[in-house]
């Protein structure tokens, strides 16, 4: 081809482009003043609100369309809190699948990064205490001071929990407040029903800022208690964030080896629940009495 | 890790009488650092009886005296002594269990077999029992599908449809290979009393003391087989509601497979040399039913078990076992046969257990079954007790609260302060109806769960 000849025909698919641009330009600007005006004309405020995603049971969501075998799938959708049976657009997530999933990130992050409310601690009469950390952001990047305390905060420690107690119930923030605020209150008194039934009386309850499960040795080193029983928020997850763990030592000391501990995970409401746990984290308590072991010692 | 407990099932039938015996594989299926969940991971059978002839005294009662000489026989052959059964069951199926003096039978072979084996009875629980035992329900469950399971036994045919995995109507029918009997002499010994009745009215030319003509028994062969068709809605027989035992598969299923067990089965899944070999038309109405609508319409499962699936069934999917976290006093176990209290409404607990509670003879212990709610709060939990402890005021005995949901140890705990001086028992994951009867036995090796029988109905 000609060069010459090859230049007309660019120039003419530009100039071509631009009028069909211009026109298009045109065009858009008239529909946007058209939508705008109609929607200041027509403007109506509903009273309804928007359904709370995060409430949807995602184990019974089913998003498939035209799916041969929605109960099959619903079936064994049930035993697992994976995302399936989510459908697609496209090649992407729904909208709905998409927003419950930053949804529940969000919930996830927020329980770290948030405190147990004051009212909660004062409404459950826990006596409120201090690890060496000072913020959220010191508490993650210095595990070590999340298992020490102050001078001060020693001395609450050892006027809360009377020297040589059998049991001592104590409650720490972890990674998750969340857990904390919806579990601990149902579980606690679970527990002390369950101990009391065997004659032993729980004083008052600990809580624990910036809490890291080592905390639980420190508070054992000062008061010498036989058994000590640390709820503390669990690092959350997508599935939920309001998993709670129980960790029961017997005489624990700084140092105490990580075996020595007894753990319950899983405490929440689609897991184990709070008064169940209560009840069975009780009675493990008095094997460990009886036995005078706790962790690995006890099998 | 395993524990294991050693389950016998014994079934008396209308013609033939085994036993089984079976270790439940019992373990801790959660992850690690949970609250334990124990579940049956494993059902093995490590004895199978012979097949014996059910001895009778008469068309009417059952020899009691020789069933027993059986049942000791096989014991013994099997190495095994009666102390060493934790758990299992009798049962009496088919035409048997109208006998006379079935329930004696039943009662004197239960005490025999060991502390905690239960007598059981009852049409709807023999078709549950019996398609287990074939492997009905697995099969559903593994095919994500409806199968139906037909027991096809000497008096009856149990028939129970299972929609994945889960049990969803039975129905009961009186058919069975030994309603006509001829002897070597192919000379007919005994007819029963319905198949006399259909004879009669349609003029077939059978009857007792007359040679069994094959012609004449292929009529009512095929109306049997009419019946069985209708019962899973092919066709219609005009003597559907003659044969029908008690019951026949109400709504509409959509049933894709369908399984058979029993004696009669034998007919069907193999091909047979001599169908008179017992004497009976066991092995014709096989054949039959192989070549019937029955196994064109539906797709034919293979059955785990045939002739033995209701006791394998008794043996080895009887026993459930309680939620992992209970609470329970030892001195009141083991409970047999307690007759069940259903709570349907919970938040009106004291107003319906007083009204139910009239419908047992005074002095009854009786098991008191409440859905629960899942994950309680506290509260939930202390109100639920107290509700259940103004509610037994007027009744004596042991307190047996049985829930679905995961709530025993707690509750248990709540019931006892509330009521100190009271036995209590208090499982959960336990799902029980009005009118069940549920049997609850000795904890196993490591006291953690209890292990429970659930049975429809005892003689009514």
């Amino acid at each position: 081809m000609q060069e010459a000849e090859l230049r007309t025909l660019v120039e003419e698919m530009v100039h071509k482009m631009l009028t069909s641009n211009e026109h298009h330009e045109i065009q858009i600007e008239k529909s946007v003043k058209s939508t705008t005006n109609s929607k200041t004309q027509n403007t109506v405020i509903e009273d309804g609100c928007i359904p709370d995603i995060s409430k949807v049971d995602i184990r019974k969501q089913f998003l498939v369309e035209n799916a041969k075998d929605k109960e099959t799938y619903l079936e064994m959708k049930s035993k697992t809190p994976a995302r399936l049976g989510i459908g697609k657009a496209g090649a992407r997530y729904k909208t709905e699948t998409m927003l419950r999933v930053r949804a529940d990130h969000a919930a996830a992050q927020d329980s770290v990064f948030s405190d147990v409310s004051e009212e909660f601690i004062e409404k459950n009469g826990f006596v409120k205490v201090q690890t060496l950390c000072n913020s959220k952001d010191e508490y993650i990047t210095r595990p070590d001071k999340g298992r020490r305390f102050p001078g001060n905060q020693l001395e609450i420690i050892r006027k809360t929990i009377p020297e040589h107690s059998k049991v001592a119930i104590v409650v720490g923030d972890g990674l998750s407040s969340a857990a904390i605020e919806a579990n601990a209150a149902e579980m606690i008194p679970s527990m002390k029903q369950t101990l009391q039934a065997h004659q032993i009386t729980v004083g008052p309850v600990l809580f624990v800022k910036y809490c890291r499960v080592g905390a639980m040795d420190a508070i054992g080193e000062v008061t010498d208690t036989d058994v000590i029983c640390l709820l503390v928020g669990e690092r959350p997850g997508l599935v939920t964030a309001e998993s709670m763990s129980a960790y029961i030592a017997y005489k624990p000391k700084h140092g105490l080896p990580e075996a020595k501990r007894t753990v319950i995970s899983n405490i929440h409401k689609g897991g184990t629940p709070p008064v169940e746990a209560g009840a069975h984290a009780a009675e493990l308590i008095l094997t460990m009495l009886e036995k005078k072991a706790s962790g690995i010692d006890l099998k | 890790m395993a524990e294991t407990l050693l389950s016998v099932g014994i079934d008396i039938g209308t013609s033939t009488t085994q036993l089984v015996f079976s270790k439940l594989y019992i373990e801790n299926v959660a992850a690690g650092y949970s609250v334990p969940k124990m579940a049956i991971t494993n059902k093995e059978i490590i004895y199978k009886s012979d097949i014996h002839f059910t001895p009778l005294k008469s068309a009417t009662e059952i020899d009691a005296d020789a069933v027993l000489k059986i049942i000791q026989a096989e014991y013994a052959k099997a190495g095994i002594s009666i102390k060493d059964t934790d758990t299992g069951a009798v049962i009496i199926t088919g035409e048997t269990a109208r006998k006379e003096n079935a329930k004696a039978v039943l009662e004197a072979m239960s005490a025999f077999s060991g502390d905690f084996v239960v007598a059981t009875a009852g049409a709807d629980l023999e078709s549950i029992i019996s398609g287990k035992g074939a492997g009905a329900d697995l099969f559903s469950k593994e095919r994500h599908t409806i199968c139906a399971n037909f027991d096809i036994g000497g008096g009856t045919t149990n028939i129970a449809v299972f929609n994945r995995g889960k049990t969803q109507d039975t129905a009961c029918f009186d058919i069975g290979g030994r309603l006509i009997r001829f002897d070597t002499q192919r000379k007919i010994t005994y007819i029963s009393p319905k198949i006399k009745q259909i004879i009669q009215s349609e003029h077939f030319g059978l009857s007792e003391g007359n040679l069994f003509d094959i012609k004449e028994a292929e009529k009512i062969m095929d109306i049997m087989v009419d019946v069985l068709c209708q019962s899973v809605g092919i066709g219609s027989s005009p003597y559907f509601q003659l044969l029908m035992t008690h019951k026949g598969i109400t709504a509409d299923q959509k049933i894709e497979y369908i399984s058979f067990s029993g004696g009669v089965a034998e007919g069907i899944y193999k091909n047979v040399e001599n169908p008179y070999a017992f004497g009976d038309i066991g092995l014709l109405l096989g054949k039959k039913i192989k070549e019937s609508a029955l196994c064109r319409e539906f797709k034919l499962a293979k059955s785990r078990e045939t002739i033995r699936a209701t006791v394998v069934g008794a043996g080895s999917h009887t026993t459930e076992i309680s939620g992992s976290t209970i609470y329970y006093t030892p001195s009141l176990l083991p409970l047999k046969s307690l007759p069940v209290l259903k709570i349907q409404d919970e938040t009106h607990i004291r107003e319906e257990f007083c009204e139910k509670i009239k419908w047992f003879e005074p002095g009854q212990t009786i098991a008191i079954s409440l859905k629960g709610k899942n994950s309680p709060s506290f509260s939930d939990l202390s109100k639920t007790a107290e509700d259940i402890s103004n509610a037994v005021q007027s009744y004596n005995g042991p307190i047996i609260a049985v829930f679905e949901e995961d709530m025993g140890k707690a509750m248990g705990y709540a019931l006892q302060q509330k009521l100190p001086n009271r036995k209590i028992i208090s499982i959960d994951n336990i799902r029980l109806q009005e009118g069940d009867y549920i049997d609850i036995g000795n904890p196993t090796q490591t006291g953690n769960i209890l292990p429970v029988i659930v049975k429809t109905l005892l003689f009514q």
